[in-house]
């Protein structure tokens, strides 16, 4: 992409004293709490970090009861 | 490698334009320059904005294809950096589901935003984007529509001195309804004569 503008473009459009804010985006901490549902890439990033830990959690609850252990078990079990 | 273009700032204290440089990608210097200058200026003023991390973004957008980043330089610093999307679709009636480019995220570097002492304060970095953005959109066949959700304390800025139109508050973007902004081609012709 080339932007071809002359110096009389910026001279028009940048007033000398212009003070505008111009940010863009959800903040952070909003999207943190926002569903990937409304297609919010940022929001993506949280569920996909969240279902993995999620998924990782379901699997070692899911091996502690295939081996009949206790939480406490386990555990232990993990220091060894 | 990124393109460049040669742009314009103008120095807030000799009213002056500079030189400055717009790279068609974000690179490693911009995200270096974003970590070493801007984020201890912001978190110490605690802004709204303070917390975004620009490389986690970048690392998730630039393996993207629908997905373009660009950042302007100028004095050998960092002035202004944002990201886009490239197949988003427009809302307004008159140009209902056409594509558009969509800005995900703009950021002018914090001495740009308020006087900080020893900071050379530059303004045009918003304009010199959102002329960016049109030409890509230009570019992509998309006549220069684009559209985008302004933090409250922009609104401004996308109404008044872009000319875009106020679509209100987006209820999609709860929990906060950020206002969304769209510009029509005639709109987009307007920015850039």
């Amino acid at each position: 992409m080339k932007l071809t503008l002359n110096k009389a473009w910026f001279e028009k459009k940048i007033q000398v004293n212009e003070n505008y804010e111009v940010g863009i985006g959800v903040p952070e901490r909003i999207a943190e709490c926002t569903s990937s549902a409304n297609g919010d890439a940022q929001g993506q990033i949280i569920d996909e970090a969240f279902a993995e830990t999620l998924a990782c959690g379901t699997l070692i609850e899911i091996m502690r009861r295939d081996q009949q252990l206790t939480v406490e078990k386990l555990g232990t079990q993990d220091e060894d | 490698m990124s393109g460049e273009s040669n742009v314009y700032l103008r120095d807030r204290e000799t009213g002056q334009l500079v030189e400055a440089v717009l790279y068609d990608s974000i690179d490693q210097k911009h995200l270096d320059d974003h970590r070493n200058q801007w984020t201890p200026l912001i978190v110490s003023n605690g802004e709204q904005h303070g917390h975004w991390d620009w490389r986690k973004k970048w690392s998730y957008y630039s393996a993207q294809l629908s997905y373009q980043s660009f950042a302007i330089e100028c004095n050998g610093q960092t002035q202004g950096l944002m990201i886009v999307n490239t197949i988003k679709r427009c809302r307004i009636a008159l140009q209902a589901n056409m594509h558009l480019v969509y800005v995900e995220y703009l950021e002018a570097a914090p001495w740009n935003r308020r006087n900080i002492p020893n900071w050379n304060g530059l303004s045009g970095v918003g304009t010199v984007l959102i002329a960016a953005a049109i030409q890509l959109s230009v570019d992509e066949g998309n006549r220069g529509r684009i559209g985008l959700h302004s933090l409250p304390q922009a609104d401004t800025f996308y109404r008044d001195k872009c000319g875009m139109t106020d679509l209100g508050p987006d209820s999609t973007y709860n929990p906060h309804p950020l206002r969304y902004f769209e510009m029509t081609e005639a709109q987009a012709k307007a920015f850039i004569q």
